[in-house]
């Protein structure tokens, strides 16, 4: 056991020992989102915080983490909805996608870790990724990991991809499990788009077992 | 499982109309067997009669809102069945939308206080309400807050064949 792994539970999974639905933002911070779509975003993020609050048991229960690219970074880790603050994010750098994947990935594996030890039960995490370019860097081994975990029968992690004006589509199809095709964002309606997401996550934060979560549908955000 | 699916043909269901799980307890004066499949749980006094133990841990799947049902293949490896419990006077048989409130997850121990009232208070009703829904209970599993907790599904059967403390001096008193 390294120095980084201590065998001590979070005290906030001592304080708050309600089961957890983790999600990773996954965000392009790239130069290209620069002016009126980063600032969307960072209105979204709001939006998100407000919106999950609003829920009592998705305060609680969901918890977040963003990674932003490019240079990859995770910029908060995992931490309940109701503690959460939403970053006012800047434009740096290019498009490094598999790398940041392979982060959000990494960062939901520890993160189920710590629940384990700590008894905490846990829903099916979650990945959402925006982005309006396409990867700068070696992506392969990235969309070979999440076909492996987002499928029928591994449901290792839900992973989503949202395509902002400009996004190369039929990459991010290339990376996204086959049975969730990539939406594209209509205009920069961040703050539909993370609404949906407050709703869909806290749906699956009240799920009951042998039932279905039905995921509302991504209409408002959109683009057809 | 091949008769459930024998029972499902012959009624003209599929299968799935049959996916549950289950908790069950035949409790007599001298023995005690409980079966459980899937989540929930089953909550007795234990032999002291002041704490509560539960016989069976709710069995999920690596999520939350995951469990096996009887009608999964492999469900025999599954059932738990203890046939040689000790007697017990309290019994509380609940579904998974009660269990974060009575069992503490991380530590796994049963949250006697949570009980402890509701048995005393069941000990004092009349016979002829025995086997019926009780309002009283289920306004409360209904409230604010109680619902801020936990989800829908909940159901909960308590029984008890203890009788409630007569005060000593109630014939002093008549």
């Amino acid at each position: 056991m390294s120095f980084e792994q201590l065998p001590f539970v979070p005290p906030e999974l001592v304080e708050n020992p309600e089961p957890r639905c983790p999600c990773v933002l996954l965000l392009d911070t790239s130069g290209s989102m620069n002016g009126r779509p980063i600032t969307e975003l960072n209105s979204g993020l709001r939006t998100f915080k407000q919106e999950l609050t609003s829920d009592a048991m998705a305060a609680q229960r969901v918890e977040v983490a963003i990674v932003t690219f490019g240079p990859v970074r995770v910029l908060s880790e995992f931490q309940s909805a109701d503690v959460f603050q939403p970053p006012e994010l800047t434009t740096t750098g290019d498009t490094p996608l598999g790398a940041a994947i392979m982060q959000a990935l990494d960062l939901l594996d520890q993160r189920k870790a710590v629940y384990k030890a700590a008894g905490i039960a846990y829903y099916r995490p979650w990945v959402l990724l925006v982005t309006d370019g396409a990867p700068t860097d070696a992506y392969l081994a990235a969309a070979e990991r999440v076909h492996q975990g987002d499928n029928n029968e591994r449901k290792s992690f839900s992973f989503f991809a949202v395509g902002v004006e400009g996004a190369d589509m039929s990459k991010l199809a290339q990376i996204c499990s086959p049975h969730r095709t990539p939406v594209k964002l209509q205009g920069l309606s961040f703050r539909e788009m993370f609404s949906w997401l407050s709703n869909s996550l806290g749906g699956v934060a009240r799920s009951q077992p042998g039932t279905m979560v039905a995921l509302p549908p991504p209409s408002g955000w959109s683009a057809v | 499982m091949e008769s459930l699916k024998d029972t499902a043909t012959r009624n003209g269901h599929e299968l799935r109309d049959y996916s549950c799980t289950i908790l069950g307890a035949v409790l007599a004066r001298t023995a005690s067997i409980y079966v459980q499949l899937g989540d929930g749980a089953i909550v007795v006094a234990t032999e002291g009669g002041d704490d509560y133990a539960w016989v069976f841990w709710p069995q999920n799947g690596e999520y939350a809102n995951s469990t096996f049902f009887v009608t999964q293949p492999g469900v025999e490896e599954l059932l738990q069945i203890e046939a040689e419990g000790p007697p017990v006077d309290e019994i509380a048989i609940f579904s998974d939308g009660i269990e974060r409130l009575v069992l503490n997850m991380s530590e796994r121990t049963v949250h006697g206080p949570a009980f402890q009232p509701i048995f005393s208070w069941l000990a004092t009703l009349e016979e002829d309400q025995s086997g019926l829904p009780s309002p009283v209970l289920e306004s409360y599993l209904a409230s604010k807050h109680i619902n801020s907790r936990t989800d829908d599904d909940k159901s909960l059967v308590m029984a008890t064949r203890r009788l409630a403390a007569v005060p000593e001096n109630v014939e002093a008193a008549v």
